[in-house]
């Protein structure tokens, strides 16, 4: 048996209907993996499958070395944060806190000064500590979140199950919290599974990020590799902020140099690319994804780009997201040099090949 | 804006009015219970004399002839069953309800409409098949028959009401104790019954009031030994006339526990009846 947390070909559906299938992951202690995807992909019920709170119908989950399969949730020692946060409305937020760490099963692991010290920690961690007496009706939604963080935060399991944790915070204490929560949950001995359908969010507090559509596991990899090396279209749809841009086309050589030919337009690929083509010996349809980033605002008439129109432009401050018609497909360009464009300018615009993907137009994976 | 002032002092004008209507009514609705208490310390001689006496010399003869008719006694069985059968059927019924709402029971929903149904009978249909099997097995006339009596009934409907409260608990509440390593009875004890207490409270008063008021099973079932005291009082219409001022007494008394319950646990049961506000 291995360390950490382990699934090997989870099966669970529900009416029928299956929310997971043949799931196997593999989570490090120390580690943090993020489960990432649409919602109703499945990540919270491998939250709930790992918890106990759902049985696996097959396949098998360890914990710490011990098959934890059909073992009820008070026995798997694990620290679940629900995304709908499940406070103890009777009860206020210290006690909410110390409710796990008195448990019986919990019984003389912690004493009472101990536990005191516990929630003064975890509270000092969420900016919460000044709020210990309140009741969770007297708290708004974002600290009735973060009261359900310190009550995951302030046990030692063996595994921490984070469903949607700092989903429902401000902007400004999410990224705060966000490097925090992920110092800590690194330095703890126990792995954690984080859920998150912000697939950015999934690479920036992750290790490793586990896409999951549909119930499927789609890739597992290191955060750079699920960007920048999508193992499919959906992957490359789903991660990214836009996500990546889908053109349809052929590939065609030509003395030695690999061009993507879309019908409004041809894009020079990499060495690398080609290199990698031509390993797999793959032509024919394919499906390019570029990145936004991988795309500007070119002087018009330039050559090497192809005219667009705006279909609608949204500055942010440092960059601005244009999204254009470029023959019957839209693409997403991020755009760093501030200049104002309307809605219906023709503009042109330059993509670059070196970072594009390849996928395979009949099997949609990445060639 | 001169509008606006017409209108808020019809406003103030027509609540006026309403809560005159409403003082009105409630002097008309417990001037019969006035008048009860009145009865209870005026000398039977001037109990009925026209024009009405409103200022006499009060006495507690109706009081002592209830204690040295053993009044007391019956207060008790009043008490004692009334007592019993409503701390049963929430002992029994909370974990009922709680199953009910949370477990697949095989054809759940049948059973409920056959639990339901023990209530949907008029009572009386069910009164001869109770005197006849209590009758065989020696029920008649104990405290334990009429608990198991006013069980049935009152069961079916303490089930009903509670399975609702614990459906709208959220069971997320209940799945974070289990997570956190609380064996299920504890999540019982700690989580489930604190949050449906008002809905408890509430049901277990109308339990309560109802095993106080009943007659019918009371006066079948008991009646000899065990007298509560809405069987008592018929007892009071002797051949000598009908005791009034002693029949008041008993009134009154009768309706105190009913009166007291109602305004200390008024709180729960205004919070019972809002349970939905519950949020995890």
């Amino acid at each position: 048996m291995r360390a950490g947390l382990v699934l090997e070909q989870v099966d669970k559906s529900f009416a029928g209907a299956k929310a997971v299938e043949r799931l196997s992951l593999e989570v490090h202690p120390g580690e943090v993996v993020a489960l990432t995807g649409p919602s109703g992909a499945g990540k919270t019920t491998t939250c709930r499958l790992v918890a106990g709170l759902e049985y696996a119908d097959a396949g098998n989950i360890s914990v710490a070395g011990r098959d934890v399969t059909r073992l009820p949730p008070q026995q798997r020692d694990v620290s679940l944060m629900f995304e709908s946060f499940a406070l103890y409305p009777m009860m206020n937020v210290a006690d909410n806190i110390a409710f796990a760490l008195r448990a019986p099963t919990r019984a003389g692991r912690t004493d009472a000064a101990a536990i005191a010290r516990c929630i003064d920690e975890v509270l000092a961690l969420t900016e919460m500590s000044d709020l210990r007496e309140r009741m969770p009706h007297e708290l708004s939604g974002g600290q009735k979140q973060r009261v359900a963080l310190c009550r995951a935060l302030a046990l030692e399991p063996a595994v921490y199950l984070m469903d949607e944790p700092i989903s429902h915070l401000d902007a400004k204490l999410r990224h705060k919290l966000r490097a925090a929560l992920r110092r800590r949950l690194v330095a703890a001995p126990a792995p954690t599974l984080w859920c998150t359908p912000d697939s950015m969010e999934a690479l920036s507090v992750a290790d490793r990020v586990a896409v999951l559509v549909d119930g499927r596991l789609q890739q597992f990899d290191r955060p750079e590799a699920i960007y920048t090396r999508p193992a499919n279209t959906q992957v490359a749809r789903l991660v990214g902020d836009p996500g990546m841009n889908l053109l349809p086309g052929t590939l065609v050589r030509d003395d030695g140099a690999l061009r993507f030919r879309h019908k409004e337009m041809t894009v020079d690929l990499s060495d690398e690319t080609r290199t990698r083509l031509d390993a797999s010996g793959s032509s024919g349809n394919v499906v390019l994804g570029v990145r936004a980033t991988d795309m500007e605002i070119a002087e018009p008439g330039a050559a090497d780009a192809h005219r667009v129109e705006v279909y609608s432009y949204e500055p942010f401050g440092k960059y601005a997201i244009l999204t254009a018609k470029l023959g019957g497909d839209m693409i997403k360009a991020k755009i760093f040099d501030a200049t104002h464009v309307d809605i219906g300018d023709v503009l042109s615009i330059r993509l670059h090949g070196r970072n594009a993907v390849v996928f395979d137009a009949a099997t949609a994976k990445a060639i | 804006m001169a509008a606006r002032v017409t209108s808020k002092r019809d406003r103030t004008g027509r609540s006026r009015v309403l809560t005159t209507l409403a003082i009105l009514y409630t002097v008309g609705i417990l001037f019969p219970v006035f008048w009860m208490a009145t009865l209870m310390i005026k000398p039977e001689a001037i109990m009925f004399v026209r024009p009405t006496v409103w200022v006499f010399e009060p006495t507690l003869d109706h009081f002592a002839f209830l204690l040295h008719e053993g009044f007391l006694w019956h207060l008790l069985s009043s008490l004692i069953v009334a007592s019993a059968s409503t701390l049963l059927v929430v002992i029994i019924g909370t974990p009922a309800a709680y199953a009910f709402s949370r477990f697949p029971i095989w054809r759940s929903d049948d059973l409920f409409i056959f639990i339901l149904a023990t209530r949907m009978a008029p009572p009386v249909v069910l009164l001869i098949p109770f005197y006849l099997i209590y009758a065989k097995v020696g029920l008649i006339d104990t405290y334990v028959g009429l608990v198991l009596a006013y069980l049935t009934f009152n069961l079916s409907f303490y089930v009903w009401v509670m399975r609702s409260f614990c459906r709208d608990l959220p069971v997320e509440l209940e799945e974070a104790a289990l997570v956190a390593g609380y064996p299920r009875w504890q999540v019982l004890l700690k989580i489930v019954f604190p949050l449906v207490r008002p809905g408890m409270v509430a049901a277990a008063v109308l339990c309560f009031i109802f095993a106080w008021n009943e007659f019918l099973y009371a006066f079948m079932l008991g009646g000899d030994k065990i007298k509560t005291l809405p069987v008592a009082i018929p007892t009071l219409i002797t051949t000598q006339g009908v005791r009034w001022g002693e029949m008041s007494v008993v009134g009154i008394v009768g309706l105190l526990p009913v009166l007291a319950a109602v305004f200390f646990l008024q709180k729960h049961i205004v919070r019972g009846l809002t349970m939905g506000a519950v949020k995890g």
